[in-house]
């Protein structure tokens, strides 16, 4: 279907009018231009979003019963058939873990935050990798992201989880440009912390001089801290003098339950990616009471027990999740993307549904995941071996990812390796 | 020596003999042989599975020497002593040595072992250096800047702004410490050295974190002119509707309160006296202020007994609370007020005066409640008409009739019960006055940022300001760096305050601020911050860094002083808080809440908190027996604990007090809800997990983990079968049953106590209902038949249990986790807090006191 149509049809359905402006307007002016050129003709420009819940699925709605291409799409996935070609669902992928609800933050790495320490890189999630690896190419590296919960799935290489923002915080973080007051606070502030990790650079060499050696090794983390911040600042400093796009769409009012601020915000993702704002986002969402008429709490619905109630709302919550990861998909594929010319978003976009426990009754062995878009070859229901010794990590799939969205890395996380058969355009 | 009785010298000079040549060589040759005499016990009980045929668990006794030699040669025995003391082994398949011969082995042991702990591992291993957590930072930020403003005293984490469990909290608080991310754990202990991580995000959120609160710490301008304001006649001059409000027609010269007011965040303000004046603002300036109030008791014996009741065998208690204005003072949704002093009135009906000072937020407002009020729903005062005044009782309109008109019933129906005086229980407010109480200005905080004049010096600000903040002297070269910054934001026409905070800013982001370590140079400073992080979980007090400066905390007397002057100041509250929490790994509490219901409109969680310090701050108040926090006769409650979790009634008010135990429930800390929240999931119970918890945090004896591929069970909740059928697994299977005998029987014994601690006897879903059976059989034989035969049997391994928790607190003190080398030094406090009968304030002093907090040199004196 020829793009155009497939847009108006978007549009009409999102309910919200996108009016896509001219590209060029919207890139951040300043940055290079040759060097984005230069960085297309090497490898084309990627993004990653991975969408996510605390509370995994309900497996009898969600698995489908037949593998290969020519499955039935259960209840919870019925929302993805317009995608169906685009779309893989995996099943017996799983990260070997035990432990229940402290497997969550373990989805975009394999390992628990408990163990982190034993790993060079410990709990580094997946698009903290990416984010590393981008600098401040974009405005924000990453943008990690909550709609009614928290979320669990974003650490960085020294162990700290990333905060996240909600609905208001992203509008404002992309389109409303400080004003100049605040501008010049911010340089200040970069100006003053420069100086000051100066002098607390001096300062900590003096204390590492007394220490012995197994406080030396443990004080490096100072160290490195030190550093990473002062880098961080020389990163950012440009982007305070850089504007911001202007705002295609008035600013989504929060706080009106899930359904209208998740579909906000995904959408904004869409606006977000659209601008180059940034090119990695984690969204958790959650449950309000009052959301799909239901009255409760996530997690009490998630301790189901195989009662009626709790189970349909269940289905209700995890199909409206993948009905906004379809309408995300819907978003991207009528985009041209500004970046990659020839390709729509779609195509240059991986989107990772998934989660670190399995169900609500604290099971972790196969995970739900869906995979769509990036130019991964996709539309079927891989059934993976589910002998223990044939079983293969999840992180193998993370590793395929992190190598299509073109980070030269060979293991990540708890890989061994790439996930055999997942195939995707260079 | 006894001399035998024969006409020879020859056996008593050979006694004497043996005496001196023993004595010559030395201690380790009597451990040899102490434990040489114990080969006879050995090889009856242990070579069958532990010797030159068969080796359980790779151990063989025949072979193993004696000397105790060496570190793997300790180990190896202590882990002998525990098998045995425990009552493990010899297993219960075997004959079982009798108790005299036990107790001789374990004395012998335990003998042995300590002195080969002494010899083996003089030196102890000294902890990594470690950053404060954020509970501690923003301790220290407080006592360091003087800050008051109550988030500062908050024992625990920022509190949510929402609190009715729809899973949607906001934070919103100028905590300084808001979004730091949280301290990585280990063994449920959130300060140990070698677990927490430095990165640049926690180093930025530092850096935030200090400029915050310098900003808070800034406080510059003239004094404020704050006269005395006394409200009186009526202090509350708006609302409520009911019979409070309507009563101020017939009271032109006092307030009442009538009814119990309801819980911060209820939808009615109804028994609550607060200027109304400033209710919409607060008390205008920050500081430290003197509340008086005049107030008097009526009619605690009164005619209307039938339909209003009252309490008559306790007085009448006032509260005085502050509440902050800014969330909406008495609207919905304001979980932001403190209780602060609660006065008993003679129940004289005469006024008397009450006083209480106390710093208040300049946005906070003063307010009055009834304590022990009756509590009556539906107290309508047409009701007390109609019976005790029927002449003058008529219908109420109905709900169409003209506004008017019911203004004019209700004004009459008041009437008739107030124009002659209220002959119900009530309390009367005859007036409140606040006044300011500076005792300085400019305040505590600006004076030390910046000087009393203004003119002072920058460096010697800057210096006296790092001896503080790093907790020790400083000399001037140290300082060079942070001053140059200042002199430099001078250079650029920046002001005198804005330069300074740019040093002192340096200073808190530099590591010698936010890493706790030993200080071999300043041995008396390091003792200070050892002592106030253990004690305080914040730096040391002015009075503290003056007894380091002058070294008297050199002998052990000093230093005890110094400690029970420490546990009496109301910073050992986080003591009380943080240890328990972490000991009885209350971290859990609040991170799998029960959908919705009272929990959240409650607020039960904060209670729950609330009533644990309760304990064990009164334990540690009286010096009380450790095996208190097993069971005891009593226990602490307040009104909401009492009427929502342990169904009584008899508890009226919020302040915790003390009061006898009743059954089911009983006494003791560990079946308090916040305990039986904490080990459950919010939604049902699991025997597992609090035997697992018993085993771990109770008795310090965790079990092995479970193998790798056993899938978590999946509960059935549609109630066909009893969670003890659904573990059936556990007994049959026997790869399962040797861990699981050991852990359910102690977990089944709270099935009584649900998710939240409340006591049922029937598991309950829907319209099934299936009796809770607790008994279970122990690995020995052993009946446990319920939670009164578990605590029975806690109580007979009261030693061990006082182990587990002299480990806990010594982890806990020292921020780091014990090595095989420290159990010489917990034995040894275990043996000298036994003739007392193990207490709470003297194994504080053993602990603080414990050279393993302190390095070698401030060890030295």
């Amino acid at each position: 279907m020829p793009p155009n149509i497939l847009r108006r049809r978007f549009l009409r359905q999102g309910g919200v009018l996108l009016a896509l402006p001219v590209l060029d307007s919207l890139l951040p002016r300043g940055v290079a231009r040759e060097r984005l050129a230069r960085e297309h003709r090497v490898r084309p420009v990627k993004r990653f979003v991975c969408l996510s819940n605390n509370y995994g699925v309900y497996p009898q709605a969600f698995f489908p019963s037949e593998g290969g291409r020519e499955f039935a799409l259960p209840p919870t996935l019925r929302s993805l058939e317009p995608h169906r070609g685009d779309v893989t669902v995996f099943s017996n992928l799983d990260h070997g873990l035990q432990g229940g609800h402290a497997c969550v933050p373990s989805l975009l790495s394999g390992v628990m935050p408990v163990v982190a320490p034993n790993y060079p890189e410990m709990n580094l999630s997946l698009d903290q990798k990416m984010a590393g690896q981008l600098g401040a190419a974009t405005r924000f590296p990453s943008l990690t992201l909550q709609v009614n919960d928290a979320n669990l799935i974003s650490f960085t290489r020294t162990g700290v989880q990333v905060p996240a923002i909600d609905l208001r915080g992203l509008f404002r973080a992309l389109f409303i440009d400080e004003d100049d007051r605040h501008k010049q606070s911010a340089r200040e502030r970069y100006a003053r912390h420069s100086s000051l990790l100066d002098a607390v650079r001096d300062e900590a060499r003096a204390v590492e001089r007394e220490l012995g050696a197994e406080d030396r090794h443990k004080f490096g983390e100072y160290l490195e801290a030190v550093r990473g911040l002062e880098q961080r600042i020389v990163q950012q400093q440009p982007w305070i003098e850089r504007p911001k796009p202007p705002a295609p769409i008035a600013e989504p009012t929060p706080g009106r339950g899930t359904e209208k601020d998740l579909q906000a915000m995904i959408e904004l993702i869409a606006l977000a990616i659209q601008t180059d704002s940034s090119r990695v986002f984690t969204l958790t969402s959650g449950f309000v009471n009052g959301d799909f008429g239901l009255s409760g709490g996530y997690h009490g619905f998630s301790h189901h027990g195989e009662r009626e109630r709790e189970v349909a709302a269940l289905q209700a919550i995890e199909g409206y999740q993948v009905s906004m990861m379809a309408h995300l998909i819907s978003l991207l594929k009528a985009q041209p993307d500004p970046l990659n010319e020839g390709n729509s978003l779609f195509d240059s976009t991986i989107v990772l549904y998934g989660c670190g426990m399995a169900t609500g009754q604290h099971t972790t062995r196969n995970l739900p995941l869906l995979l769509a878009g990036g130019g991964f070859r996709l539309g079927e229901h891989r059934v993976l071996p589910e002998g223990k010794s044939e079983r293969l990590p999840a992180a193998n799939l993370l590793l395929s990812i992190l190598q299509n969205f073109g980070v030269p890395a060979d293991q990540f996380g708890t890989s061994t390796g790439t996930l055999a058969g997942l195939e995707w355009k260079t | 020596m006894n001399t035998p009785r024969t006409g020879s010298l020859w056996p008593c000079f050979l006694a004497v003999v043996g005496l001196l040549t023993a004595s010559l060589r030395g201690s380790e040759l009597r451990g040899e042989e102490r434990l040489a005499s114990l080969t006879g016990f050995l090889k009856t009980h242990c070579y069958e599975c532990h010797g030159s045929d068969r080796q359980e668990n790779e151990l063989r006794f025949d072979t193993l020497s004696r000397d105790l030699a060496n570190k793997d040669q300790i180990e190896t025995w202590q882990r002998v002593l525990d098998q045995i003391r425990e009552g493990n082994m010899p297993p219960s398949s075997r004959p079982r040595p009798n108790a005299a011969e036990r107790r001789g082995v374990i004395e012998r042991l335990e003998s042995g072992l300590a002195e080969a702990y002494a010899r083996e591992f003089p030196a102890a291993k000294r902890p990594v250096i470690r950053r404060l957590n954020r509970i501690e930072l923003r301790n220290t930020l407080r006592d360091l800047l003087s800050l008051e403003q109550p988030m500062f005293w908050n024992l625990g984490l920022p509190r949510p702004e929402d609190a009715n469990g729809d899973g949607n909290v906001s934070r919103h608080s100028d905590d300084p410490i808001a979004e730091f991310p949280s301290d990585e754990l280990e063994h449920g202990f959130d300060n140990i050295g070698s677990r927490l991580v430095m990165s640049d995000f926690l180093l930025q959120m530092l850096i935030e974190a200090s400029e915050k609160s310098l900003a808070l710490a800034t406080v510059p301008g003239p004094e404020p002119t704050a006269g005395v304001r006394r409200f009186a006649g009526h202090i509350r001059t708006e609302g409520p509707g009911g019979l409070e409000g309507w009563s101020r027609s017939f009271n032109p010269d006092h307030d009442v309160l009538l009814e119990r007011y309801r819980e911060p965040g209820a939808a009615t303000n109804i028994g609550r006296i607060a200027p109304s004046a400033i209710a919409g603002k607060g008390v205008g300036v920050s500081g430290r202020w003197r509340i008086r109030v005049v107030a008097s008791a009526h009619h605690r014996d009164h005619p209307w007994g039938e339909m209003i009741h009252s309490r008559t065998d306790e007085p009448f208690l006032l509260g005085l609370h502050l509440i902050d204005t800014a969330r909406g003072a008495f609207n919905e949704g304001n979980p932001n007020t403190e209780l602060q002093q609660q006065w008993e009135l003679p129940d004289d009906g005469q006024p008397h005066e009450y006083v209480h000072d106390t710093w208040i937020d300049s946005r906070w407002v003063p307010w009055l409640g009834w304590e022990n009020a009756p509590y009556e729903r539906s107290l309508r005062v047409e009701k007390l008409v109609e019976r005790y005044r029927p002449d003058r009782f008529r219908p109420r309109p109905s709900d169409h009739a003209p506004e008017a008109e019911k203004q004019q019933y209700q004004h009459d129906m008041a009437a008739a019960v107030f124009e002659r005086g209220y002959d119900g229980p009530h309390i009367r407010i005859h007036s409140l006055s606040i006044e300011p109480l500076w005792e300085t200005w400019p305040p505590r905080s600006q004076a030390f940022l910046y000087g009393v004049t203004g003119t002072e010096p920058v460096a010697d600000l800057v210096r006296r300001f790092a001896t503080r903040a790093w907790r020790r002297p400083v000399t001037a070269e140290e300082v060079a760096r942070p001053l140059a910054l200042a002199q430099a934001r001078l250079d650029v026409g920046g002001g005198r305050d804005e330069a300074l905070r740019m040093a002192y800013v340096a200073l808190l982001a530099s590591p010698q601020f936010y890493y706790v370590r030993d200080l071999p140079a300043f041995p008396q400073y390091e003792r200070a911050s050892r002592l106030s992080y253990f004690l305080w979980s914040s730096m040391p007090d002015a009075t503290l860094f003056d007894r380091a400066a002058r070294g008297e905390l050199a002998t052990s007397e000093q230093r005890h002083a110094e400690v029970e002057r420490m546990l009496n100041d109301r910073r050992a509250k986080s003591l009380v808080r943080r240890f328990t929490e972490r000991w009885l790994r209350l971290d859990k509490l609040g991170s799998m809440p029960p959908p919705g219901g009272f929990y959240f409109h409650r607020q039960m969680e904060e209670q729950m908190r609330r009533q644990v310090d309760a304990y064990v701050g009164d334990l540690l108040a009286r010096n009380g027996p450790l095996r208190e926090i097993i069971d005891s006769d009593y226990t602490f409650l307040n009104e909401r604990t009492a009427q929502w979790i342990y169904q009584r009634g008899d508890v009226w008010g919020d302040a915790f007090r003390r009061v006898p135990a009743r059954p089911p429930y009983g006494g003791g800390l560990l079946t308090m809800p916040a305990m039986m929240t904490a080990t459950a999931n919010g939604v049902d119970t699991s025997p597992i997990l609090r035997g697992v918890w018993v085993l771990e945090n109770v008795l310090g004896m965790p079990p092995a983990p479970p193998p790798p591929n056993v899938e978590p069970l999946s509960p059935d909740l549609r109630g066909a079968r009893t969670i003890r059928q659904q573990l059936e697994a556990h007994r049959a299977q026997e790869s399962c049953r040797s861990c699981h005998e050991k852990i359910d029987p102690l977990g089944f014994a709270f099935e009584n106590f649900d998710e939240l601690g409340l006591w049922r006897t029937h598991y309950r879903t829907g319209d099934k209902s299936l009796t809770i059976d607790t008994a279970s059989v122990l690995p020995d034989g052993r009946t446990v038949s319920d939670i009164d035969g578990l605590k029975q049997l806690l109580l007979e391994r009261e030693e061990q249990v006082v182990r587990n928790i002299v480990g806990k607190m010594l982890t806990y003190a020292t921020g780091r986790l014990l090595t095989a080398g420290d159990r010489g030094e917990v034995e040894r406090i275990v043996t000298a807090l036994r003739p007392d009968g193990y207490r709470l304030r003297d194994l504080i002093h053993l602990v603080a006191e414990s050279p393993l907090l302190f390095s070698p040199q401030a060890n030295g004196g």
